[in-house]
């Protein structure tokens, strides 16, 4: 479900192991995945995938074992509106969203008891309708328990994925694991997208430097204040995985900021803000962030 | 009065056109195309209340040639001050005034550590101007006015003579006893206009209509007024809101010229303007923590893109 970069990625990979995997997608995307096939490219391979199962209408699809939802943030409630006709009381639903509220979202209109806890660090783009790019290694996919320590269900979802050749991991913490994402998405998002710049540039000047650190102290701060305790060395861990990746990366949200798409702003830098006002945690840069990219946040129209 | 433009982009080329027009012995310190366009077929200024053509402009690249005058109207982008100022040395003789009209708080003390203090008084230049195509100068608006005045707030029989020669020019001249406070009152606006609107990619009336931004622009505002008192610039109390009515007024499309120069990947009037709120901020441990930010955020392009 939401077969943008990284749906389309996993559900490659478990297509080409066989498994009977539907994509739900939309506009050019679905249009080429229906007539070529979807095309994964990755440093060391490219393989197609050809017929795939792709559709817009989730009620021609029915009930499934497992629904793997990967929208942007803000087109999640439409998204859980469609695929209802997808769940049965035995469907597990596993969210790959950035943000600290998605299992909270989702269990609005799913039963709490079907919603896995889940995130990626996979880094993916998509050069043209059909087609997704994942450069590098393959980063882990993470999921648990929405609350306490994996289950016998988490353990066999992440079996089926390691099957299909997807780097997939258990943690027994999820929203520690969740909140040290957001830290990474939103120190790099929001540094990235602020100041115009691919991460390695950002990454070398000492002030901006300084700013993505305080960044993640901020984020950091407010998953305390939330009562979620994080590795002790969360914001170094993070510099450090941010240090690793290739230095003219452009996250995410610069891309849609010099494309002139919608920014997953309010999930990512606007979340921060308002849990900091919330908890009394100061949070300055995640204000400035929010405050410089929000004009821009809606796209251009047209 | 043997005057040198240093500068000759709008604020510069205007100005110097009206002196020169007035009969005044003007030198335009020019580069590039601009230059050779003036040698070739002097200065036209086309300005909405006012169009005219010198055919002949005097204009070099090399004060040398110039030698020292009465007057220097410095009227050159901010970007390497010194060096500009250390470049003017031969059209500094013992009585030479130097008028800054440049964006910037301290512009007239860092040309005075320079040439030495004796030689600066402080101006303002209110007018919106650019070099249309080589050789020529668009003005918009109604606005030509310069308001200047001596640093240690007397009036002098200098600053009454610079005054006399520009008002002859019909240049809006206003020779005031507060010219820092004049400074401050402009530098309060350019900044946050300059700063804020780049920062977010966007034009003065969205920044204004949109609360989180609005309350970035006024604190932006609040930290320059903070640094001014700091420093002893006597502002009015109501500093801040006149800056916020003020900025209201202004048309809502205004593109300030740090989001055009960002938008051109021109190089950015970053350190003369947020850049030097944060490091006054710093040095008088005033807070000044959005000018630092906007400082961060926009300091990876602030030198424009191949330059």
């Amino acid at each position: 479900m939401g077969a943008g970069g990284i749906g389309s990625f996993y559900g490659g990979l478990l297509a080409r192991a066989g498994a009977d995997v539907v994509f739900i997608a939309r506009g050019p995307h679905l249009a080429a995945l229906r007539t070529h096939g979807l095309t994964v490219l990755r440093d060391d391979e490219t393989f197609t995938v050809q017929p795939v199962q792709a559709t817009d209408d989730p009620a021609s699809v029915g009930a499934v074992a497992l629904v793997v939802l990967a929208t942007k943030a803000y087109d999640l409630e439409a998204a859980l509106e469609a695929l209802q006709p997808l769940l049965e009381p035995e469907t597990l639903v596993l969210p790959l969203l950035n943000g600290v509220d998605i299992v909270e979202r989702v269990a609005a209109r799913v039963a709490a008891a079907q919603v896995l806890a889940g995130l990626t660090y996979l880094p993916v783009n998509r050069p043209r309708p059909g087609a997704v790019h994942q450069p590098g290694p393959q980063r882990r996919l993470i999921l648990g328990e929405p609350r306490g320590p994996a289950t016998e269900r988490c353990r066999r979802v992440v079996q089926w994925l390691r099957d299909a050749g997807i780097r997939a991991e258990t943690s027994d913490d999820m929203p520690a694991q969740i909140w040290t994402k957001l830290m990474l998405v939103t120190a790099n998002g929001g540094v990235c997208g602020v100041t115009g710049s691919p991460i390695g540039t950002v990454l070398a000047d000492p002030d901006t430097r300084a700013l993505y650190r305080d960044c993640c102290r901020e984020v950091e701060a407010v998953a305390g204040a939330c009562g979620v305790r994080l590795a002790p060395d969360a914001v170094e861990a993070t510099l450090a995985h941010a240090d690793s990746t290739p230095p003219h990366n452009r996250p995410s949200m610069l891309q849609d900021l010099e494309a002139g798409r919608r920014l997953e702003l309010d999930a990512l830098h606007g979340t921060v803000v308002r849990l900091g006002r919330a908890h009394g945690v100061p949070v300055p840069v995640n204000t400035f962030i929010y405050a410089a990219l929000k004009l821009r946040a809606a796209g251009r129209p047209g | 009065m043997k005057i040198a433009v240093m500068g000759a982009g709008g604020v510069g080329g205007y100005f110097g056109a009206r002196l020169a027009q007035a009969g005044e012995d003007v030198t335009f310190i020019a580069r590039g195309a601009h230059l050779a366009a003036m040698r070739a077929n002097g200065l036209r200024v086309e300005g909405d209340t006012t169009r005219f053509t010198l055919p002949r402009v005097q204009a070099t690249d090399d004060p040398a040639q110039v030698g020292p005058v009465e007057l220097v109207l410095l009227a050159i982008k901010a970007y390497d001050l010194e060096r500009a100022v250390r470049q003017m040395q031969p059209l500094i003789g013992p009585r030479t005034a130097v008028l800054p009209l440049l964006n910037g708080a301290d512009i007239a003390e860092r040309i005075g550590a320079v040439l030495g203090e004796g030689h600066v008084l402080g101006g303002v230049a209110l007018i919106s101007a650019r070099i249309a195509e080589p050789g020529v100068i668009r003005q918009m608006g109604p606005l030509n006015k310069i308001v200047f005045g001596e640093l240690s707030g007397e009036v002098t029989p200098r600053s009454e003579a610079i005054r006399d020669t520009l008002q002859h020019a019909r240049i809006q001249a206003e020779l005031t006893r507060q010219i820092r406070s004049e400074i401050w009152k402009k530098f309060l606006f350019i900044t946050a206009g300059g700063g804020v609107c780049a920062v977010t990619g966007s034009l003065l009336g969205a920044v204004l209509a949109d609360p989180d931004t609005r309350a970035l622009y006024a604190g932006c505002i609040e930290e320059v007024a903070a640094v001014a008192r700091a420093l002893r610039v006597p502002l009015p109390e109501s500093a801040v809101a006149d800056t916020l009515r003020f900025s209201d007024a202004v048309p809502k499309e205004t593109r300030t010229s740090m989001l055009l120069s960002l938008e051109l990947g021109q190089q950015l009037e970053l350190e003369i303007l947020n850049g030097t709120v944060a490091r006054m901020g710093r040095e008088l441990g005033v807070p000044t923590p959005i000018n630092q930010f906007i400082t961060t955020a926009l300091k990876l392009r602030a030198s424009g893109r191949g330059a």
